[in-house]
């Protein structure tokens, strides 16, 4: 339903948008995910209309809201989007409900919908009885709430989120977290996030678009992104893992690391011998006590392990001194200096060192 | 699932057309309403003082210009301004840091209370306060004087408040000393106590921690005092105008005054004169607000510990000695107004009946005082309402338009604050005379406008500096909202930034209240304003009555510092 067309957007110089182009569909959590700088922001507020893009187009519901070949710009008001900022932008002048009840007023509704409209979504985002608060008096969460009630009133037909969590303390962004899925699954609500944070966008997306340096990297599913990147830059970012240095065997399909060979999960068609990087997520490296079956030939020595509450993160050395982490279930913890098989229970992902190319 | 109704396709606007909107237009016309409101009177400026005084003669001539250097009165009056400028600023800025010190940075008993004393003397009226000094020092009848010459059996009295000297006291008795003083102490405050704390661990002793590290801190604070103190010292023109007449002591204000009222009328002159006042108090103007930009702001980090400093046994008699200058600043000289206005004869105690409430009966009685009041309210009301508005308009455009030209707006609005009051009086009344639109000539409008635009470089300031604090999310959120740009900048800009609009209304209502200057050359028997009146009276020698009058423009400036701080403005240096 939101078409996003070839949109280039510079500031000063700087291209931040570079030729974008996603679909969003109607009714789902669609999350801009990347580091700071990577245009994410850039895109959510041409989204909205606060900036214009360069060239491109943005089409919503086959309306045109943005062409810039037809010099079309819909202006923000005009949008009906729902906007909740970073810094919740809730207006300290007025009270919960007059800042809830400000998008009704400019569409003229009458008072006592508005009342009603007003209190119905105060009750629905947990601040019921808070509508005569100065707005001072709230917490993080509840003006985060504020803010949320605030684009939702109007009905609006798109939502974008705009890091909405990351001025939140842990326990409470698992809560909203929560509420924002019921909410948007209640309301039916198609919605736009940006966010840096992975687990922000694993608990709530149904698709996922990384981006870097103003292009998508992948889009995808949670897991999609997280077991099958598509780049080199999409497994770095996404997830934890550990990058090993190794050389191109067999016909493409393994890598030497190490003194072993190792399978790879999908062949590079490369010369035999180039310099490689392998990409090893914890969670699918596994340490077997020395001289077990099943073993790759992988050899390593245990150097320490980490209490990380519900498991151990298990530091080994290679034979050949490189650096590996693995997570160890807590009644598995292998004690320091004891030498270990590592398994990759799924094959690790390389990619050309000299170049970077993806795999 | 509730989805409003897609929006119609005729509502989306051209790229193009954006430029020949209403906004576009509007922003047109500030740029060039501004621009013409602040830089008229300056080529005025220039302009006539290349005029010829002969009717009829050559357009263009360099008389004004030389009689500038052939003159020796001219000579004299630049040679006075400058001195005592100097004098007064070199004095007081020592005495102000002291000042601010011990009310920031020490236990000092009642600093809350001194601090606001000086805040009261810094909204008085100038002209109030001289004519207070001058019943206590005046050579022929002043109190002091008298109780001097009979304690001590001299034939002379010692002190002249008519003098070199008596002007320098003068000015620092009205607001050199407070402003300062209300500018630095704030600076003190935000300090950051670690650095002299690590000096006193380091093993300075406390008078030495003050000057190695206290004061360099504060260097950027301190520079842009002192800069300030000047350019208001040479704009001065009332103290001059009172004490200076007597021995002829003439300064370039007072003499361009002179050489517009009384012949041989010598406009081109006295604009010649203005031009390099002008000049000197731009590239001061230039100074300050560099030396701003460049303060690396270190005395405000964000986790200051502002500790108090203790006097230990010094604190009593400190606190003593502050108490009294702030004393000498405010009830003492406004008491003895007090006192006079409610004399039969200022001084004469020894009559039959000494107190009367004569003065009072017969000045309020005058139909005059009445129309000088609602005079005074007008022009007062009207250049605060001006003022506060076009501060906001042009701060709102300097701090978030994107057009272009927005840098000359900014620059425009240091222009009033560079042209002194009497100047900006004369420019004035060239525009109007040479404009050739007569119903503004001795119009109360044009004294709204002069007086008004005076305010406007502190205005802009003010409203830019709270705008800047004002996050751009929150106007967005407005727009998100389905609010106009218009219905944002009413229900969310104007309600955030009301307390520096209503400081700033304030401050041009106080600045036109007790103005002489702005006004000397612009205003008519018609809408002659209070202020106006007390310097007739003075003229007149009738000092009961301008003393009532004096008493009567104290009051409403005291009313306006009470309004301005319980807004809590403060006059930090980094607005100005």
């Amino acid at each position: 339903m939101l078409e996003i067309r070839h949109i280039v957007k510079s500031f000063e110089g700087n291209r931040v948008l570079d030729d974008l182009s996603l679909d969003i569909r109607q009714g789902e959590i669609f999350t801009l995910l990347g580091a700071s700088g990577c245009g994410k922001t850039t895109l959510l507020r041409i989204l909205a209309g606060l900036e214009t893009p360069d060239e491109g187009r943005l089409y919503f519901h086959g309306q045109p809201w943005v062409d810039t070949s037809a010099d079309t710009f819909l202006p923000p008001q005009k949008r009906g989007v729902g906007l909740v900022f970073q810094s919740y932008a809730v207006w300290p002048h007025l009270n919960v409900f007059d800042n809830v009840a400000y998008p009704l007023r400019n569409q003229k509704v009458p008072r006592a919908q508005i009342r009603e409209k007003v209190l119905g979504i105060l009750e629905s985002v947990g601040l019921g009885g808070y509508e005569q608060r100065a707005t001072h008096q709230l917490s993080g969460g509840q003006q985060q709430r504020v803010a949320m009630a605030r684009a939702l009133v109007g009905d609006p037909a798109l939502l974008l989120l705009d890091e909405p969590f990351s001025n939140l303390d842990i326990g409470l962004r698992k809560q909203l977290r929560h509420e924002l899925k019921d909410l948007q699954k209640r309301l039916g609500l198609t919605v736009v996030l940006v966010t840096h944070d992975q687990d922000d966008a694993f608990a709530l997306s149904d698709r996922i678009a990384v981006l870097r340096a103003g292009r998508v990297e992948q889009i995808g599913s949670a897991e999609d992104i997280h077991d099958q990147p598509a780049t080199s830059f999409v497994q770095q970012f996404v997830g934890r893992g550990t990058r090993l240095e190794g050389r191109l065997a067999g016909s493409g399909d393994r890598a030497w690391l190490s003194s072993a060979v190792v399978k790879l999960a999908e062949p590079l068609q490369h010369a035999v011998d180039s310099p490689l990087t392998l990409w090893v997520r914890p969670d699918t490296v596994a340490l077997q006590p020395d001289g077990s079956q099943a073993g790759t030939g992988v050899r390593a020595q245990v150097s320490h392990s980490i209490f990380a509450g519900d498991r151990y993160e298990t530091y080994v050395q290679l034979e050949d001194g490189q650096q590996l982490m693995a997570y160890q279930p807590r009644n598995h913890c292998s004690a320091p200096g004891t030498w270990v098989d590592v398994i990759f229970s799924s094959n690790p992902h390389a990619s050309l060192l000299a170049t970077q190319v993806s795999s | 699932m509730s989805i409003t109704k897609p929006v119609a396709l005729r509502q989306t606007s051209s790229r193009q057309a954006r430029y020949l909107t209403l906004e576009g237009v509007l922003y047109g016309v500030l740029l060039v309403g501004f621009l013409g409101l602040t830089l008229l009177p300056l080529l005025a400026v220039i302009q006539g003082s290349f005029e010829s005084q002969i009717e009829g003669a050559q357009a263009f001539t360099l008389q004004g210009w030389q009689a500038l250097f052939n003159e020796p009165r001219i000579l004299t009056a630049l040679g006075n301004t400058l001195g005592l400028t100097l004098t007064s600023q070199l004095i007081a800025l020592p005495v102000s840091i002291g000042l601010a010190w011990l009310l920031g940075r020490t236990d000092l008993p009642g600093r809350g209370w001194l601090e606001f004393a000086f805040w009261v003397s810094f909204f008085l009226p100038a002209l109030a306060v001289v004519q207070g000094w001058t019943l206590v020092l005046d050579p022929n009848n002043g109190l002091l004087n008298r109780w001097l010459m009979q304690t001590f059996g001299l034939s002379q009295a010692p002190l002249d408040i008519y003098s070199w000297g008596g002007i320098v006291f003068a000015h620092l008795a009205t607001t050199t000393v407070s402003a300062k003083v209300m500018m630095l102490t704030p600076a003190f405050k935000s300090m950051d106590a670690r650095y002299e704390e690590a000096a006193l661990v380091a093993g300075d002793s406390r008078f030495k921690a003050l000057c190695m590290v206290t004061l360099p801190l504060l260097k950027p604070a301190l520079i842009v005092t002192a800069i300030m103190g000047v350019i208001r010292g040479l704009e001065s023109f009332e103290i001059e105008l009172v004490l200076g007449a007597p021995k002829r002591i003439d300064v370039y204000s007072t003499l361009i005054y002179d050489l517009t009222r009384y012949d041989p009328i010598n406009f081109a002159s006295a604009f010649a004169l203005g031009i390099l006042i002008v000049a000197i108090m731009g590239l001061l103007a230039i100074a300050s607000r560099r030396s701003t930009r460049q303060g690396h702001h270190v005395t405000v980090s964000g986790q200051a510990k502002t500790a108090v400093m203790s006097l230990g046994k010094w604190r009593w008699p400190l606190g003593i000695l502050v108490g009294l200058f702030a004393l000498l600043l405010t009830v003492v000289p406004l008491a003895f107004l007090v006192t006079s206005s409610l004399m039969r004869r200022f001084g004469f105690f020894n009559l039959d009946k000494v107190w009367t409430l004569k003065h009072w009966y017969s000045v309020v009685g005058d139909p005059i005082f009445m129309d000088s009041v609602i005079n005074t309210l007008t022009i007062a009301s009207g250049s605060a309402a001006f003022a506060a508005t076009l501060s906001l308009v042009v701060a709102y455009t300097i701090v978030r338009s994107r057009r272009a030209g927005r840098a000359l707006l900014e620059f425009a609005a240091w222009i009033p604050f560079s042209i002194p009051g009497v100047l900006a009086s004369l420019a004035m009344l060239w525009l109007i005379l040479h404009s050739g639109i007569d119903w503004l000539y001795g119009s109360t409008l044009s004294l709204v406008l002069t007086v008004g635009l005076a305010s406007v470089t502190l205005g802009v300031q003010l409203i830019r500096s709270q705008l800047l604090q004002v996050n751009r999310e929150l106007e967005e959120a407005a727009w998100i909202s389905g609010a106009s740009a218009w219905k944002t900048v009413l229900s969310i800009v104007i309600p955030l930034c009301a307390r520096s609009i209503v400081v700033v209304a304030v401050m041009a209502f106080v600045t036109a209240a007790r103005d002489i200057s702005h006004l000397a050359l612009l205003v008519s028997s018609e809408n002659r304003p209070l202020s106006m009146l007390q310097l007739e009276y003075i003229a007149e020698g009738r000092n009961e009555a301008s003393a009532v009058i004096g008493v009567i423009i104290a009051l409403i400036a005291i009313c306006a510092a009470l309004i301005a701080r319980r807004l809590g403005y403060r006059p930090e240096t980094r607005q100005v």
